[in-house]
């Protein structure tokens, strides 16, 4: 914690004078070809990566959700039917054995 | 080689007129970055992405600006790009601090390696309270003070006019005394 006086702050104010700019260090072309040449190869292994793992993934969530909707449709009838021959005994009085 | 030559050259994808480019710009493209960000690594780093922008989007450069000029707007807007992403990054680490867990939250001193030696406790004193200004008088800024821009140029980086740049530069320096005698940690 600090506070300045006003001589203070003008003479922080005024530490900038006379500034001399700051040299970017040594091989700059150098490390940008690298990293354009790294740029370059990552690029190309992602165009080959990224859809067929964007398609393998919508794949993988259509097998599911057909999967999903298959069973349900199948649990479905089989309660449907079910229910339906239990509800038809239930009103005539048949025995249970036609039911199941 | 001269700036249309360059121009068309980074067009054409020539490693001269790209090599070219490199060595007469690095160090403003550095000197500018590292006062923003004022982190070395981290101001190489933003340095050579700059260039990088610049190589991968020339095709972009209309000429309706000096190359210069162009290559000054990618450069801040980089720095202040990554100054946002940090400052976000803090304050995830506040947020993680209350949960227990320990992240570097704060820059270590900095010192400009062009400042004099009699002035550099000053100057890493005047660096940090550089942080807590808007953007845009933080940029104007460092721009005249550092890189030695006039207001003109500094104006026409920023896309604004000469009359905001005195404005910015009025009020920065109105904050910055209020920042330096306020009872503000520095």
């Amino acid at each position: 914690m600090k506070k300045f006086t006003v001589s203070e702050v003008e003479e922080i104010l005024n530490s900038m004078d006379g500034i001399q700019p700051a040299e970017a260090p040594l091989y700059m072309y150098s490390k940008i070809r690298n990293r354009l040449a790294t740029k370059s190869t990552d690029t190309g292994n992602s165009f080959q990566v990224k859809p067929l793992l964007v398609i393998g993934m919508l794949l993988g969530c259509m097998i599911i959700n057909i999967w999903i909707l298959s069973q349900q449709k199948q649990n479905g009838n089989a309660n449907t039917s079910n229910s339906s021959i239990v509800d038809f005994s239930s009103e005539y009085g048949l025995n249970d054995s036609y039911a199941n | 080689m001269t700036e249309t030559e360059l121009i068309q050259g980074l067009k054409n994808k020539s490693e001269a007129a790209f090599e070219h480019l490199v060595r007469a710009y690095q160090h403003k493209v550095y000197n500018v970055v590292l006062g923003l960000v004022q982190q070395e690594t981290e101001a190489e780093d933003l340095a050579q992405e700059v260039f990088i922008q610049v190589y991968l989007y020339i095709h972009s450069f209309k000429g309706e600006s000096k190359l210069s000029t162009w290559i000054y707007r990618i450069a801040t807007t980089k720095a202040l790009d990554h100054i946002r992403k940090r400052n976000t990054r803090k304050r995830f680490g506040q947020v993680l601090r209350i949960f227990g867990k320990e992240e570097e939250l704060e820059l270590p001193e900095f010192n400009h390696p062009g400042i004099a030696l009699e002035k550099k406790e000053m100057a890493a004193i005047l660096f940090r309270a550089l942080q807590q200004l808007p953007e845009s008088q933080r940029t104007a800024f460092i721009l005249i003070k550092t890189e030695g821009l006039s207001y003109e140029e500094t104006s026409i980086i920023m896309q604004t006019s000469v009359k905001a740049i005195e404005a910015y530069m009025h009020r920065a320096k109105q904050q910055l005394r209020k920042i330096l005698t306020a009872n503000n940690e520095v």
